[in-house]
């Protein structure tokens, strides 16, 4: 039985898994084995595991290599130092539809401690930027196992983007998530929330704050950022009233990628997320989170003001 | 075993090579003894001790024992350029000279200095094509018209489409583009990313127990980027005895001089630090280029490079070698496609 524990942990666990059913993944680590926990990995596949030390760029071009091998590569790293190589992943992976597939752990604010220069905010605008580059952003660890095997089954490049640890759980059964669809939570007709990651929990307790006001929301799990969900207009029907919620810089994350699709379909959209602006260290994540009002109180008192005006 | 750093005098040093190796210390005082009539040490003598050290001698023997094909002379006399080769050469510079003086773009000299180390890594490996287990990788992407005028050799392209390079809808993209070229085996442009991909591939080959080999072709002045080392330390990590660098030792890179942008010298000795074979060669010969990649082809031991010095006009002397961009007139055309009737 799986331990799902930790959004890192839960990742290493399934990538056993993943190991076990396709003799051609190959993971490579840019020395952060023991914080990804892809040594778990490596303990179970020692010849399919490579770290190739602290050089991200030079990761990214040997997975290109090993891709072009036919074989099915996973890079995996701090989420922030993996966009040291966006320019690799762009010309190389990118451009030529590489089978390659990133894994980028302490995304958003999660690497609370160590402060701005590992706190990633900007990979969800720099990634799905990238024509042909799929982008997932997991919320809870049944999700991001069932997610990963979907990615690896997908032929083409992607990122997915993990927070470090704290990942409560969501979701019963994998079956339940689909890449590309957009899974609706909870219903109700006066807003619809979008969120992704760690969000998607805070949005659920959102939601019950907003019961106690008299607001109904419809709380979205919009996991797979690109492509985007076609049926999108959809799932926002029962109001004209969207708020998106990540863990990311305001500008260019989820809910811009929202906006582009809705925009032209009469929606009024009030994005939230971390003001554009570079993090700071806490010693606690939630202490952080709130900081950058992206707690259940702040969240909610922003809705309210939105949906009321 | 003799260091030519450690400041030890002959007792202390002797001491800890017995330590080291478990050879009793008479023997080893005794062979020290006669490297020192040899001339390849020297040491001090009882009440005047000084440090053992090499001498210029034995500098010069360890390090042609150290490694397998440094410094070692190319023989190449095992390849002799025939009268259809000196046609090929010259048939793939004025390839070349087409689609520059026709596109009135490109990078003519540093393709001009490409044009020779292309064509003899097709004529050994023939790389990238349908049955051929070896991979080629044009770091250097912006010698794409030598790439081009040399797949048009191996029936890649049409000789006809050279005159369309750059143009809208033409396959000859300014830089090598997998989407438009699959025999490219990947898109390159941007510089000090092919030797990554190469180890990547060079791994890959390993992994399936292919014995293909890795060629990636990289310009000297794109050596100034550091993913080109971290990759190099990959190589020998992985003691990839299937990778192949060749260096376009061409000395300009777009500004100026490599050695006074950002100095590349002693460079042989940087790719033997980094675990390296390396072996000089010169690379407007076309016959010398032939041979050295056969012998690499059959006798590789670990990841080699070929430092090749190149000129940036391939030759050509009424081209500048220090210009960057050099668009032909039609006067260098005619010339060109003269010397050639």
């Amino acid at each position: 039985m799986v331990n799902l524990i930790s959004a890192r942990e839960t990742f290493g666990e399934t990538l056993i898994e993943i190991g076990a059913e396709n003799d051609n993944v190959i993971v490579l680590d840019s020395d952060v084995s023991a914080s990804t926990k892809t040594f778990l990995f490596r303990n179970m596949f020692p010849n399919r595991f490579i770290n190739v030390g602290i050089s991200e760029q030079d990761m990214a071009g040997i997975a290109a290599g090993l891709a072009l091998e036919g074989f099915i590569p996973i890079i995996t790293g701090f989420s922030m130092f993996i966009l040291r190589a966006w320019e690799q992943i762009r010309n190389t992976i990118a451009r030529d539809s590489l089978n390659v597939k990133i894994v980028a752990t302490h995304s958003g604010l999660s690497d609370f401690a160590d402060g701005s220069s590992h706190q990633c905010l900007e990979d969800i605008a720099l990634m799905r930027v990238l024509p042909g580059m799929n982008v997932v952003v997991p919320s809870d660890p049944i999700s991001i196992r069932s997610l990963l095997k979907q990615l690896i089954r997908l032929n083409g490049p992607c990122y997915m983007r993990l927070g470090r640890d704290y990942a409560p759980k969501i979701y019963e059964g994998e079956k339940d998530i689909v890449f590309g669809k957009a899974n609706i939570l909870e219903e109700g007709s006066d807003l619809t929330i979008i969120a992704c990651g760690l969000m998607v929990h805070i949005s659920l307790e959102v939601r019950r704050k907003l019961l106690e006001y008299g607001f109904q929301a419809s709380v979205v799990d919009l996991h797979t950022i690109k492509p985007l969900d076609k049926e999108l207009k959809k799932v926002c029907e029962k109001s004209d009233k969207v708020v998106t919620i990540e863990e990311h810089n305001i500008i260019g994350g989820m809910g811009s990628a929202v906006c582009e699709m809705l925009s032209e379909k009469g929606f009024r959209v009030k994005r939230l997320g971390v003001p554009d602006m570079f993090g700071e260290s806490s010693r606690n994540y939630l202490q952080l989170l709130e900081k950058y009002g992206l707690n259940v109180g702040a969240l909610t008192k922003n809705i309210l003001s939105f949906v009321k005006g | 075993m003799v260091s030519k750093n450690a400041d030890l005098t002959a007792s202390s040093f002797l001491k800890m090579v017995s330590k080291k190796t478990g050879i009793p210390l008479s023997t080893l005082k005794l062979n020290l003894k006669i490297l020192r009539e040899k001339g390849l040490v020297s040491y001090g003598k009882i009440g005047d001790p000084k440090p053992v050290k090499l001498t210029g001698a034995g500098e010069i023997v360890l390090q042609i024992l150290s490694s397998e094909i440094n410094d070692r002379p190319v023989d190449c006399s095992t390849y002799v350029l025939s009268e259809n080769d000196k046609k090929f050469v010259q048939n793939v510079r004025s390839k070349i000279l087409l689609q520059a003086y026709s596109s009135k773009t490109g990078h003519l000299p540093s393709s001009l200095s490409s044009a020779n180390i292309i064509l003899a890594v097709f004529r050994v490996f023939r790389p990238n094509l349908v049955g051929s287990e070896n991979s080629f990788v044009l770091s250097k992407g912006h010698a794409s018209l030598a790439l081009y005028a040399v797949l048009v050799d191996e029936g890649i392209i049409e000789e006809n489409e050279l005159p369309y390079f750059c143009e809208l809808g033409s396959r000859l993209q300014g830089h090598p583009d997998k989407r438009f070229i699959k025999e490219t085996l990947v898109s390159t442009g941007s510089l000090g990313q092919g030797l990554s991909i190469g180890v990547g591939v060079a791994l890959g080959k390993k992994l399936k127990n292919s014995n293909g080999k890795v060629i990636v072709l990289l310009g000297d002045g794109e050596l100034d980027e550091g993913q080109v080392w971290e990759a190099a330390m990959s190589a020998s990590t992985y003691k990839l005895d299937n990778l192949i660098a060749i260096v376009d030792r061409n000395f300009y890179q777009m500004n100026g001089a490599t050695e006074e942008i950002k100095c590349l010298e002693p460079l042989k000795e940087k790719w033997i630090s980094f675990g390296w074979d390396t072996v000089e060669v010169d690379g407007k010969r076309f016959e010398e280029l032939v041979s050295i990649l056969q012998e690499i082809k059959v006798y590789q031991k670990r990841p080699t490079v070929i430092i090749a010095s190149t000129e940036r006009n391939g030759g050509i002397e009424y081209i500048d070698k220090k210009i960057f961009h050099y668009i032909p007139s039609q006067e260098d055309y005619n010339k060109m496609v003269g010397n050639n009737g």
